[in-house]
């Protein structure tokens, strides 16, 4: 089958959606090609900006400021890039901060419509709490995980709930590493406590997932059941705040925590997920209806197999369902699908190549690593502050997103990349993932749609 | 016996009693498939049984992943999940790397049948004779004419005109209604050929309606299922036809496999994929823009056996047939891709199941407030009318193809 | 100080099957593991306890491993399971030389169980495993039985304990004390305490593998073993239908085993030098196991591979000869010829003859102690293995689904009800923790309660978390709370306790790290430093000796 749009976005993550919203927005018709949920549906559900910047010890309290250290002193991550795009280098620091906060702002009002809450700006660094308890410095969380005053009030009681047949959440664990970071950070609450509740309507199934207690909660039945249950241990415990598990709903977060917070009189905080995540599952949902509801072609369950250039472009490209074809021809193009989970760039013994075109890899540092075993790219430790190469690399692009080649020139003038499959920085280590994908999706999509508009 | 054949009985001896029934070389790509998965779980926030039974009764398709993984001796020990599953396909869909879950749950079922068929529930083994002696899914009507009794009950209830069965030994088409629509709906069956008709097709009808073979691949029995493939090819390929059209989701999605297996040259097409690249979208604009009525408000329920199994475009095709027909207006329920439990055989031995997983769409739909639903599938819509009655919605359910047939013959 | 009769140092399958016998024979006796049971060699063996097959050179080797399999079928036949094997040939020359082995093997065939070797035409050999090459010629059949050797090493510390034996893990010797000549006692170091101990017996054996020269040299006596290491490649599920066994580039014997919920690629055997303890398998290794193995199943090139492992074998030192050549037999030397009287120490042997060599020296042992005793480790069961188990019985008594119960009779036999009792009390120990394997929070519990474990990896060892696929990339989280609530462990002890996890999966994943595992790294690394921040946060770690090296 062979249909036209004016934008195809391949990939379906955080960037791919954003980008195709973008276009949208210009007016353009949009077809997005995805195969399956990337990083972004395994993800905690926050969208960190940027946490650390590369090699720093401290975090970064000011994610302007940090964005803006950032584009004046590592060249080749992507929001660098994208602020180089825009002006010349003795101002593109600014332009970088300008437009990861216009793409903030964008996409607050933008998800919303879409029935996510998010909050939070590039003015300061929040401290969400994970299901052990650490804290990880982000910029914009979903509303049910907002933990405002409770990193730093020291009259705060926080409460740690876990769920019985959850094994995701262990109060104890959870609340003494809590406690033992407040103590080491000399803020924070000094009453630190946990308990298990149960949900009595589930109890006869034992063992429970996240999911099922996500439906449960999406309830008003399954709210009132965990209200009943905890209302005795925030009175006995006097709570100020309660932590639960990553559950709050699968569509609707917001609402659960209002209801939530008005029964129990008191703060309902849900921790960052971990995969399977219920907050990524429902950051991914708000995503695909933000795009739906705009207008966009949302092809699920098809994998790109085949393109057709002419003259350096690419005119269209071919993909595949189960059992159908279908030729989607368009004007320009977004590559975002991601990095190993994604499966945008894959590795073998021999090497690392990107999945679709071809393209070569680049690390960090902007280095051809196309033909370096994979291990090599790695540190004999698993989880370090300087984290694996490996991580920071792939393609490696133009200040406009456009993939290049070993030669540094632009191989597909139409084609603009965004997201976890861009060279140039790691995610895991600085805290900057689906804040990449989001701004780099961004400008990818306000690019194709220029190109679009050209080419008309 | 020579030593060699003598040696080979003797393994087959150790591999029985060791459980092991060894990959074929088809299966082998479905192994592959599995050993991509990365646990990610993404597959567990989409399984609808999860919600419906709990992660403690079915471990979800990551749980069925990691089954393969003991296998080969250790298949029989899934028997009490293993049925549960309702083939949906939603996590082939949402997994990052492709894992084929619903081939992996036909595998297992495979090897229980064979090894221990005493854990196969008995109303498989009961719908697995039926094929055998009916060629069809469906017990037969006994008595001919009370079929053409309750044939013409239903087309007088719906208002659809009767028109002669067309069976020829050459066409450009071949309808195939399969075994839902040829022994219980059959408006379906002649919904299909009013379409047909309307459009003046040069279509036939199969002399003698067998199976398609997919509850067999579903319960587990491959044998059987290639046999019935095989002789559809053959009379595919006798009739030398373009185009097997079809009304039921299960049948296209089994046919489509099929076509590519056994090579067919003729294309196999649901009749709304028929209608718009076919028959194409002018001519049907231009007859549907015609249909008259009083407005009516549906609600769209998208097969999985079409949208995952298929391709997710047919749900852009069916939209686009809906928004033609004028007194019709599509409300959305959010939940028209979500199962609707009838499948996996799941309805034939656990409709408590079945029923938990269809709730999530009988109240989305009950919620809307339409004057029906449609699905273009037999099957889906007996189990979303089903499960509704049970659950004591009150709800009108009609497949898409009646639907489309009564605005064409109301004209 | 406390007096035992006899002390073990190291707790692999010899120092387990040791302190067993010794136990049995009621020798008041102490075993001290420097680190976990099954730890060491034992643990990165592929379980085959061999029929002995390739020493067909040495008639009295291949006969007593012929007999010590019918004897561990006895005593452990629930841990025990039969792999049919095929030897595909792509040439006649693919024949394993010295002529007359079939016969030879299938000679002792018949006490085991299982038939003689046996030709198959190629049609029938790709029948069973289509994974062949189409090119094969013929093919070999013959069948082994293989052991887990983390359960049987384990199983035979418990029962040891059981009959009044103290098993003491994480406690490294430190000191061989010898008074005129005679050992009277060791200095040991508890690593868990921080304490440094002494107990007083008049023997000690040294069952530490290949780290006995250390222990020799602690004691000041001579012992030369010729190390030799061998890598495994492991390729996830169980992509083989049976068991494969090959022609390497270099004409050594290789092999393709199911193993678990894995296949088991080895093995490599090189002659080395470096600390046992700083061991991870090369490239070279790795490629030489693949091009091998590619020759007779080419798909082998395309399995994911999960992680490899690499041990050391200690060899009995004969010089001069490929280390084929070497006899697969073991000594047991009396160091009283070295001026030290009640020092045993044991070089060579195989993971099969573990309780024979108990024996002997238990023989030894006790002549020297004057104990008239007789030897019944053949004859007593091992925990566990008392009665048959019905999965499915158990599956509806208890409410868990019958692959989880399958899987827990698979490692404790009849003890399964013991773990499955404790859900009377606890319903929500049901949940899965490692969703690979499958194993429930009752499984741990019951481990942490019963099994002395204090890592993960030690929790690993007894109930198989996180050696699936994923290699603990979602359980170790899941895990890490419940140790630590069950050992009193503070938030950052936890955390510490999660992160020496995560690098010692690591240290075995890296040097394959291709393919499928670079997806399901970036998952890890998502996890732990992306979203729990342990990379910032988290403690520290110490330097672990395989992080010496870069």
């Amino acid at each position: 089958m062979q249909v036209e749009s004016d934008v195809v976005v391949i990939g379906g993550g955080m960037a791919g959606l954003v980008a195709a919203a973008v276009a949208l927005d210009a007016g353009l018709s949009v077809t997005v090609v995805t195969r399956g949920h990337g990083a972004t549906a395994s993800s905690s559900g926050a969208i960190d900006i940027l946490g650390y910047l590369p090699g720093a010890v401290l975090p970064v309290e000011i994610p302007a400021d940090g964005v803006h250290t950032l584009a004046m002193f590592h060249p080749w991550h992507p929001y660098t890039l994208i602020g180089l795009g825009t002006t010349d280098a003795g101002r593109s620091a600014d332009a970088s901060v300008a437009q990861v906060s216009d793409a903030i702002d964008w996409f607050r009002d933008r998800i919303s419509s879409a029935g996510l809450e998010i909050s939070g700006s590039v003015s300061e660094t929040q401290w969400p709490v994970s299901v052990l308890g650490t804290v990880k410095p982000t910029t914009l969380l979903q509303s049910s995980m907002v933990t405002g005053s409770m990193s730093t009030d020291a009259d705060a009681t926080v409460l740690f709930v876990g769920l019985r047949g959850l094994p995701d959440l262990n109060p104890r664990a959870a609340s003494s590493a809590y406690s033992e970071w407040c103590q080491s950070t000399g803020e924070g609450p000094h009453r630190v406590v946990g308990t298990v509740v149960e949900l009595r309507s589930l109890s006869q199934r034992q063992a429970l997932s996240s999911i099922e207690i996500a439906h449960h909660l999406d309830t008003d039945a399954g709210r009132t059941e965990l209200t009943d249950a905890l209302v005795p241990i925030v009175n006995n415990t006097g709570a100020t705040h309660v932590v639960l598990p990553p559950v709050m709903g699968v569509v609707d977060s917001h609402e659960a925590r209002e209801s939530l917070e008005t029964a129990l009189g008191c703060r309902v905080i849900e921790t960052l997920g971990v995969p399977p995540s219920v907050p990524g599952s429902r950051l991914q949902a708000a995503l695909e209806r933000m795009v739906v509801s705009m207008g966009g072609r949302l092809l699920k369950g098809h994998t790109v197999q085949d393109h057709r250039v002419t003259d350096g472009r690419i005119t269209e490209v071919t993909a595949r369902s189960r059992r159908r074809s279908v030729t989607v021809s368009a004007s320009a193009f977004v590559l975002a699908t991601g990095k190993f989970v994604g499966g945008g760039i894959v590795g073998d013994e021999t090497g690392l190549r990107e999945f679709l075109f071809g393209l070569p890899v680049f690390d960090a540092q902007r280095y051809l690593v196309g033909d370096e075993r994979p291990s090599h790219l790695t540190s004999v430790r698993s989880v370090t502050p300087t984290g694996h190469r490996v991580f920071a690399c792939g393609v490696g692009t133009d200040t406009m997103l456009r993939p290049v080649g070993v030669d540094g020139d632009v191989v597909y003038e139409n084609l603009f990349c965004a997201g976890a499959i861009l060279a140039g920085y790691n995610y895991q280590t600085e805290k900057s993932g689906l804040g990449v994908a989001l701004v780099t999706g961004h400008t990818a999509g306000t690019y194709a749609a220029r190109e679009t508009k050209e080419v008309m | 016996m020579s030593d060699e054949e003598e040696a080979y009985q003797f393994v087959l001896g150790t591999l029985s009693r060791e459980r092991i029934v060894p990959y074929s070389e088809a299966e082998l790509p479905i192994v592959k498939s599995v050993e991509q998965c990365i646990n990610c779980g993404v597959c567990l926030n989409h399984c609808p049984l999860i919600p419906a039974v709990g992660v403690m009764r079915f471990p979800g398709p990551r749980g069925i992943a990691v089954r393969l993984s003991r296998s080969p001796p250790e298949f029989w020990t899934d028997a009490d999940v293993i049925y549960l599953c309702t083939g949906c396909g939603t996590c082939r869909e949402v997994c990052p790397n492709d894992v084929d879950i619903p081939s992996v749950v036909n595998m297992i079922r495979k090897r229980i049948l064979r090894t221990m068929p005493d854990l196969v529930p008995l109303p498989l083994h009961q719908l697995q004779e039926r094929v055998r002696e009916y060629g069809l899914a469906f017990e037969p009507w006994e008595d001919p004419e009370d079929k053409a009794d309750s044939r013409d009950m239903r087309l007088e209830r719906l208002g659809l005109p009767l028109f002669e069965d067309r069976i020829t030994d050459h066409a450009e088409v071949l309808y195939y209604p399969g075994c839902q629509a040829e022994e219980r709906a059959q408006e379906i069956r002649e919904a299909a050929k009013v379409i047909l008709e309307h459009f003046r097709v040069d279509y036939t009808l199969l002399e003698e309606m067998r199976c398609c073979g997919l509850p067999l691949e579903l319960l587990g029995d491959d044998e059987q299922a290639e046999e019935l493939a095989g002789r559809l090819t053959e009379q595919v390929r006798s009739l030398g036809v373009e185009y097997v059209v079809t009304t039921c989701a299960g049948c296209t999605s089994r046919l489509s496999e099929i076509a590519v297996s056994h090579h067919w040259s003729a294309k196999v097409l649901h009749i709304v994929e028929y209608l718009r690249e076919v028959i194409g979208e002018e001519r049907v604009r231009d007859t549907l823009r015609a249909a008259t009525g009083p407005p009516e408000a549906v609600a769209v329920h998208q097969p999985c056996h079409l949208i995952r199994h298929v391709s997710r475009n047919i749900g852009d095709d069916m939209e686009w047939l809906l928004d033609l027909i004028a007194p019709v207006t599509v409300k959305h329920s959010g939940v028209e891709d979500s199962c609707c439990g009838g499948g996996g055989l799941v309805n034939h031995h656990d409709t408590k199941t079945s029923d938990a997983v269809t709730r999530v769409n009988v109240e989305a739909i009950g919620a809307l407030g339409v004057d029906r639903a449609v699905a273009p599938c037999p099957l889906c819509v007996a189990q979303l009318e089903n499960a509704a009655f049970r659950a004591g919605v009150d709800m009108d359910v009609e497949d898409l193809t009646v639907l489309v047939a009564q605005y064409l013959s109301g004209e | 100080m406390n007096e035992y009769d006899v002390i073990v140092i190291g707790g692999g399958s010899t120092g387990t099957a040791v302190a067993r016998d010794c136990a049995l024979r009621g020798l008041k006796t102490l075993l001290l593991e420097r680190d976990d049971i099954a730890s060491g060699t034992v643990g990165t063996c592929a379980g085959m306890i061999s029929s002995g097959l390739k020493y067909m050179r040495e008639p009295h080797i291949v006969d007593m491993c012929s007999s010590e399999v019918v004897h561990l079928r006895h005593i452990a036949r629930h841990i025990v399971m039969k792999n049919p094997i095929l030897t595909p040939l792509i040439e006649m020359s693919d024949l394993s030389s010295g002529g007359n082995f079939a016969e030879e093997y299938s000679k002792r065939a018949a006490e085991r169980e299982v038939p003689p070797v046996m030709f198959l035409t190629p049609e029938d050999a790709l029948k069973i495993e289509p994974r062949l090459s189409p090119d094969i010629i013929a093919s070999l059949y013959f069948e082994e039985y293989f052991i887990d050797p983390f359960r049987l090493c384990l199983l035979q510390a418990l029962d040891a304990r059981n009959h009044g034996a103290d098993i003491r893990t994480y406690c490294e010797v430190t000191n061989i004390i010898v008074g005129q000549g005679e050992v009277t006692g060791v200095e040991f170091f508890d690593r868990l305490s921080g304490s440094i101990e002494r107990a007083s017996a008049r023997i000690v054996v040294n069952a530490t593998g290949p780290w006995a020269t250390r222990i020799a040299e602690i004691a000041g006596v001579p012992l030369q073993l010729r190390l030799n290491k061998g890598a495994h490649v492991i390729l996830d599920r169980r992509v083989v239908n049976v068991g494969v066994i090959a022609k390497a580039v270099d004409g050594r014997m290789i092999y393709l085993f199911p193993h678990e919920n894995t296949v088991l690629l080895g093995t490599t055997a090189l002659d080395t030098w470096e600390d046992p303890d700083n061991l991870t398998a090369s490239h070279d290794e790795i490629e030489y196991l693949l091009t091998s193995m590619s020759w007779v199943v080419p798909s082998v090139r395309e399995a994911r591979i999960i992680r490899t492992m690499e041990g050391v074998r200690p060899l009995v030192a004969q010089w001069k000869v490929p280390e084929d050549d070497v006899t697969r037999g073991y000594e047991v030397i009396d160091h009283e010829k070295d001026g030290v009287v009640g020092l045993y120490s044991f070089v060579g042997g195989k993971l099969v003859m573990c309780r024979r060599m108990a024996q002997t020296v238990t023989d030894l042992i006790c002549q020297r102690l004057g104990v008239d005793s007789e030897c019944l480790t053949h004859e007593r069961p091992l925990p566990g293995m008392e009665d048959d188990v019905d999965v499915l019985v158990l599956s509806r008594q208890y409410g868990v689904p019958a692959q989880t119960v399958q899987r827990m009779v698979a490692r404790r036999g009849t003890l399964t009800v013991r773990v499955l009792e404790l859900l009377s009390e606890n319903p929500s120990w049901r949940s899965t923790i490692c969703a690979c394997e499958p194993v429930i929070e009752a499984e741990l519990r019951y481990s942490l309660r019963e099994e002395f474990p204090q890592t993960l990896n030690d929790l690993r060892r007894r109930t198989r978390l996180g050696t699936g696929p994923c290699q603990s990339t979602y359980c170790a989280l899941r895990a890490a709370p419940i140790l630590a609530e069950e050992l009193d462990l503070s938030g950052r002890e936890a955390q510490t306790e999660l992160l020496r996890y995560l690098s010692e999966r690591w240290k075995g994943k890296r040097p394959s790290f291709r393919g499928d595992q670079l997806s399901q790294e970036e998952i890890v690394q998502g996890t732990y430093s992306c979203v729990l921040n342990l990379d910032r946060m988290g403690p520290s770690l110490e330097s672990q000796p395989w992080e010496e090296v870069e």
